[in-house]
């Protein structure tokens, strides 16, 4: 039997700090089963305003692409990810930034009226795979208020905000007589459950049989939330971690969105180090919404583009941080997969193709550009070459699903199925992408 | 004989019209008139040669049951009324009479058939509270004012709408929300203390707590102290100094309803004029809602008073408006205490011994500030009495404690970091308890319930508070155990109705859903519960009744956030090099916040004024009047208009103002905050004004890269939209109404000539004021604004205001728009074209009023769109 390292070193800021104990490393395997691998996890990461093409698409593919300007920023990651150009959700068209609400859900965003019929989204089709195993079934988290995470029946999950909310419930120890009170509350939380079924049970006796399939659908919603605080009730005795840094101070000022993102990326890695969730969204950098109408003019497409590097470049802080990571034998980034797109291939253009996407992590063989868009790329490169002072806009070429565009739901489901989830496609998808191994 | 004869002639009549009826009664019969229409006017061209895709119109069957028939039937309705086909290029248009009965026909099939295909489940399905009417229903029920929207997830739209039951679903989160909220609107109403003590108090910034900012000597300049008056000469930082943190540790131990006074006069302007001040409520040193601005008279002394509740640690701030400006426009230097010109050497340097003292020019004088609360209406408060009973006493929590289980939360309360002294609970007198739980209950379930409740469902609910008495929990958390469930329970969470005539609790539940966002009244609940709120007259007084009180506020808020789409006010921020009139201080970026809240405010002002003087809806598009203040005016162009305060104002004859088309809020939500977009302009104002909505763009249509390089007009971009085949059948009419608004930038002024920051000529004289200095602007003049545009039908028109002259022609059309509004926003579902039969009949009666929008409200209400389900 393998002995699993007892502590986890990484570097934050130079400081090296003590881990506790990852849960994989104290539950010991099944008599003569193999050593377990670590389990998979899985963070998303989305931006509403894209990217600028011309500095985030490279217009070579394959394992020797040339990493255009803002992917030299994670130069050194090179091999721990793959850019996929050529991805969308079919039938957001009409969703522009509305379409934010589906970007990790593919749901059809067809028109103005913005009647939207979410569906569940990736992470939390991801975590009810582990559903009881950690102390928390997801984390959605957020910069500025948007939730990317969504409800199978299509309900938007309020996202956390505060980093400090979500180091005390990371870290934060209940004495016992708050302990008792947390089990005396869930227990009368599930008699009261109990008892409102009953009461939709017997109204919907009284009820059209047109109006029954809401009062199901709060039928089924106290179910769900039953057995949530069921296994809620099972983490109450099992002490939390111990603390790893002091609660961070939360940063009120929106304009500081570099600051904002790397508080929450050192969040996200606690909540993975310490498993206390393994699927975490976070919605980040909307506070640049004028400088992304640039209308390609060169001061503000410059200003617009050096929003887009800091945004880069503490992504590229994340995955150095799940690298440093010593879990078996292998880094944290080897079991996490992290998720980077938008709903918008960039502002300007407000078009919801060609969405940027990054997949790093999660034992995935990476190190390559996926194109499933070949003229897009030509189009970005005839952009590029454009003499100087030369305003050259490329003649708009609605893209094919299938043709010369794939759903970005097939990523979705390669990820899921990397994470143990059986599916046979996710929302959207055709099946799983191609090319990724 | 002649007598005779007549007689018989009205005795067949009598005879024979049942069968006439009958025969009627049969769609496919009743569909003749319409298909002879078609066969007529429309299948020569939607036929096998012409057509595109299989609308087929030769083929067209009368059987509405047919889904694919009921598809075709609905799109002939529908651009027949419009009249946009026939087209008018065909030489034989039908006559206008033709055309009439027809549709008349064709939408009493419609009817017919979705009344039997309805049944008793309605036209309306169950629907959930969305999370304003659960937040206005939980305060008034239980008489708080504590937030709980915050808890619940954003509610999902359905054509622009928040409160439609097939968008708003329930899921696990809700349930867990619904719990946490039902916890806290149940502490927030449960009485922890004695009585406490309403006091009035004076607040002078003169305390030292007060000092921290004003105190400084180098910040006497902005503001310093006469006596108790607090003297503004400038805007300070935007949190200090009037943080008012004596008031801050008065609502950290007793939170509740107070009444704030505050005093203060304007000194030394130019011209004695006034100026404006805005009040905010505060917590944690920072701001968190503007509660007004304000006039500060000149050399007069003036109260602004303002009642409300202040949670746990907030407080106020008051805080001048624009001072810089006004102190530079009357000759004053803001680095210098008066009129000097030259700044002597060291002077703000930070070890001057005499820093400078501004004694001269312009200022605001704050008084000290006068509050008086908690104000209590009574004691304990309603909630608490409805939640425990009339029976219920209070005594001390240690008491309680003696004889059964008291939890710590009751035990030892926290509020914000203080712990709370001598806390109490509810116990009943003894021997009295079993009937006293049933009575509370009964009467909380009949009001969270909205209806009677039976008795079965009391005992249940009854049972689950002895169960835990009989375990040994104390009354409080035995009967919290019952109001969780209460509140948690579908009957309470959802507007459950029977079909199909409501009923008259369901009905008064619609109404004042309707019209106050909220559960009913208690006034209204009296009427439900004796039967008499259907009789056409009393539910038209009671509509009178709610429309006069200003509760229906929340109706005009509500209704135009959703309608207009306000909600998306504060969606986009304006540029800051192209647009700095739209900020207060340009270098942190903070919007000129008056001016924001006057923009949302003259539609609403505008909106109400409408409603409260049935006027029509040729006004609603090109009013001559419409509702200003100070700082709107002067974002209009009209100048001679003093004050914060919003009030009608008659426009001048040319001006482009005027109607809701044209106000800067409707431009603003329109717009990205850079750029217009006539594409989305003119879809706004066919989806939600003209009624005329065009199809969603094909998948994958992506909009127009914008290129403001100046190299293609946004027109010449968009002609090659309307070159397109695939792209013009829709465009051709998205486009002309947004081409008439393209005079209107993104902040709703009027321009003639768009500004950009790339090429174009520099403007040398134009200066805007930049939050603490003037200064040259950063945009340049690009190309000229064309706003020509064309009508459907093909005429010239030369800008909005002929282009809103021809929209007001057509009232029955905004009528028509507006009428599925409201009823869609007042039922919960939308209106179709089964329903068109009923919106016809709404039209019919308030067009004597020439379409007033009260006329149409009370006219939706007594329609069987809103008294059946």
């Amino acid at each position: 039997m393998k002995t699993l390292p007892r502590r986890l070193f990484l570097r934050n800021a130079g400081v090296a700090i003590a881990l506790p104990l990852l849960d994989s490393m104290v539950t010991p395997p099944v008599c003569g089963a193999a050593p377990s691998e670590p389990p998979k996890r899985m963070v998303c990461i989305g931006v509403p305003f894209g990217f600028d093409p011309t500095a985030f698409v490279p217009v070579t593919t394959g394992k020797d692409y040339a990493l255009p300007s803002h992917l030299n920023h994670l130069a050194a990651y090179r091999n721990d990810f793959t850019l996929i150009s050529g991805l969308s959700h079919p039938n957001t068209g009409g969703g522009g930034h509305k379409a934010e609400a589906v970007m990790l859900t593919g749901a059809p965003y067809p028109d103005y009226s913005h009647n939207l019929k979410n569906t569940i989204s990736v992470d939390q089709a991801f975590a009810m795979r582990f559903r009881g195993e950690t102390r928390y079934e997801s984390f959605a988290l957020t910069t500025q208020g948007q939730s990317l995470s969504v409800t199978a029946n299509g309900v938007s999950i309020p996202a956390m905000d505060r980093p400090s909310a979500v180091f005390k419930k990371l870290f934060l120890a209940a004495t016992p007589a708050e302990m008792d009170a947390d089990l005396r509350r869930i227990d009368e939380g599930r008699s009261m459950l109990d008892f409102v079924r009953d009461r939709a049970k017997s109204l919907n006796q009284t009820i059209s049989s047109a109006d029954r399939q809401r009062v199901e659908e709060y039928f089924e919603s106290v179910r769900d939330v039953e057995r949530q605080l069921k296994m809620t009730r099972e983490w109450v005795n099992r002490p939390k971690p111990k603390a790893i840094g002091s609660e961070p101070r939360d940063i009120s000022d929106n304009q500081q969105q570099k600051a904002k993102f790397q508080l929450m990326i050192d969040m996200i890695h606690l909540a993975l180090v310490t498993d206390s969730t393994r699927a975490i969204s976070l919605m980040t950098f909307g506070m640049h919404h004028d400088l992304s109408h640039h209308g390609k003019e060169p001061k503000k497409l410059a200003a617009c583009r050096q929003v887009e590097v800091e945004l880069i470049q503490s992504f590229g802080g994340l995955l150095q941080k799940l690298k440093s990571g010593n879990e078996g034998g292998k880094t944290l980034l080897d079991s996490t997969m992290v998720l980077l797109t938008s709903n918008l291939r960039d502002g300007n253009s407000h078009w919801t193709y060609n969405l940027p996407t990054i997949l790093a992590g999660g034992g995935f063989q990476h190190g390559q550009h996926l194109t499933f868009n070949r003229p897009y790329l030509d189009e970005v490169k005839q952009e590029l070459n454009a003499a100087p002072g030369s305003k050259f806009n490329p003649e708009k070429r609605i893209p094919l699903m299938g043709q010369d565009q794939q759903p970005l739901c097939n990523l979705y489901t390669s990820m899921l199925r990397k994470g143990g989830v059986e599916i046979e496609r996710f929302s959207t998808a055709t099946g799983s992408l191609e090319g990724l191994v | 004989m002649r007598f005779n004869m007549h007689f018989t002639y009205r005795l067949l009549v009598a005879l024979i019209a049942p069968l006439a009826i009958l025969k009627a009664d049969d769609p496919s019969n009743s569909l003749a008139v319409p298909l002879g229409f078609v066969k007529k006017h429309c299948a020569d061209c939607h036929n096998k040669d012409v057509s595109e895709g299989d609308f087929r119109l030769d083929l067209l069957s009368s059987d509405l049951k047919d889904a694919k028939s009921q598809k075709f039937w609905g799109r002939v309705l529908a651009r027949v009324q419009s009249g946009e086909m026939p087209p008018h290029t065909q030489t034989e248009r039908p006559k206008a009479a033709e055309a009439t009965a027809a549709l008349a026909a064709l939408k009493s099939a419609f009817h017919k058939d979705a009344v039997v295909h309805h049944g008793e489940s309605g036209r309306a399905k169950v629907r959930r509270l969305n999370r304003i009417e659960y937040e206005n229903t939980l305060h008034d029920l239980l008489g708080i004012d504590t937030p709980l929207r915050d808890l619940l997830p954003e509610d999902d739209l359905r054509d622009g709408f928040t409160n439609q039951s097939a968008a708003l679903s329930i899921s696990p989160v809700h349930i867990q929300q619904y719990m946490a909220a039902a916890d806290r609107a149940l502490a927030a109403a449960t009485v922890r203390q004695a009585r406490p003590e309403t006091r009035t108090q004076r607040f002078s910034y003169t305390s030292d707590l007060e000092k921290s900012f004003h105190g400084h000597a180098h910040n006497k300049l902005q503001c310093n102290l006469r006596g108790e008056d607090l003297h503004f000469f400038l805007d300070t930082h935007i949190e200090v100094p009037a943080y008012l943190r004596q008031f801050e540790s008065v609502t950290t131990e007793k939170p509740g309803r107070y009444r704030v006074r505050i005093t203060t006069e304007a000194r030394d302007t130019t011209d004695g004029e006034n100026l404006i001040f805005s009040v905010w409520l505060a917590a944690g040193g920072k701001r968190r809602e503007l509660l007004g601005h304000f006039d500060a008279i000149h050399r007069k002394e003036t109260v602004v008073e303002i009642t409300r509740p202040f949670q746990s640690g907030e407080t106020l701030i008051v805080a001048p408006y624009r001072m810089a400006k006004v102190r530079i426009d009357s000759g004053y230097s803001i680095y210098l205490p008066d009129k000097q010109e030259k700044i002597p050497k060291g002077w703000h340097a930070i070890n001057n011994p005499n820093p400078p003292i501004a004694t001269v020019g312009p200022a605001i004088v704050v008084k000290p500030l006068e509050i008086t609360g908690p104000l209590l209406e009574n004691w304990p408060p309603r909630g608490h009495v409805l939640l425990y009973g009339e029976k219920s006493e209070l005594v001390a929590a240690t008491e309680v404690a003696k004889s059964s289980r008291v939890p710590d939360t009751i035990l030892r309360p926290v509020r914000g970091y203080r712990q709370l002294k001598d806390p109490v609970t509810v116990r009943l007198p003894s021997g009295q308890s079993d009937s006293a739980i049933r009575e509370a209950l009964a009467r909380f379930i009949s009001l969270a319930f909205r209806r009677p409740p039976t008795g079965i469902e009391v005992d249940s609910y009854a049972d689950m508070v002895r169960e835990r008495l009989s375990k040994g929990e104390c009354l409080e958390v035995a009967f919290n155990a019952a109001h969780r469930a209460v509140l948690c329970s579908p009957e309470f969470l959802f507007l459950v109705e029977h079909g199909p005539a409501l009923n008259s609790h369901e009905l008064a539940s619609r109404l004042s859903y309707f019209l106050w966002r909220s559960a009913p009244n208690e006034e209204l609940r009296k009427l439900a519960d004796a039967g008499t709120l259907a009789q056409p007259e009393v539910l038209r007084r009671e509509t009178t009744r709610l429309m006069n009180s200003p509760r229906f506020d929340s109706f005009v808020r509500d209704f135009l956030s959703q309608w207009l789409n306000l909600r998306e006010m504060d969606a986009t921020t304006p540029d800051r090099d192209l647009f700095p009139e739209y900020f207060e201080a340009i270098h942190d970026g903070r919007q000129d916040i008056l001016l924001h809240d006057s923009l949302v405010g003259e539609t609403r002002a505008f909106f109400r004024d409408l409603l409260q003087n049935d006027l029509g809806v040729a006004d609603m598009v090109s009013a001559r009047h419409t509702f200003l203040n100070q700082r709107l005016a002067e974002h209009y162009d009209l100048p001679g208009i003093k004050g914060a305060e919003l009030r009608k104002v008659e426009l001048p004859g040319d001006s482009v103002r005027g109607g809701l088309l044209t106000q800067a809020s409707i431009l603003k939500v329109t717009a990205n905050g850079a750029n217009t977009s006539p594409v989305l302009r003119g879809a706004w104002l066919l989806e939600r004004i003209v009624g005329t909505p065009v199809p969603p763009p094909p998948p994958n249509a992506g909009g127009i890269e914008p290129d403001t390089r100046g190299a293609t007009t946004i027109r010449e971009q968009l002609a090659r939209h309307q070159s397109v085949k695939t792209c013009a059948g829709c465009h051709q009419k998205i486009d002309p109404p947004g081409f008439a608004l393209e005079s209107f930038d993104p902040i709703g002024r009027h321009r003639e000539y768009y500004r950009t920051t790339e090429k174009g000529e520099k403007l040398k004289d134009a200066k805007v004021f930049y939050g603490g200095h003037y200064g040259a602007v950063k945009y340049l003049k690009g190309s000229q604004v064309d706003s020509k545009s064309q009508l459907p039908g093909g005429r010239e028109i030369a800008d909005v205001r002929a282009y809103k002259k021809a929209l007001a022609a057509q009232p029955e059309l905004l009528a028509r728009c507006f009428v599925r509004k409201v009823a869609t926003f007042a039922t919960g579902v939308g209106v179709d074209l089964q329903d068109e039969f009923m919106v016809d009949k709404v039209l019919e009666a308030s067009k004597p009023s020439g379409y007033g929008l009260r006329t149409i409200l009370h006219e939706v209400i007594q329609n069987e769109l809103f008294t059946r389900k």
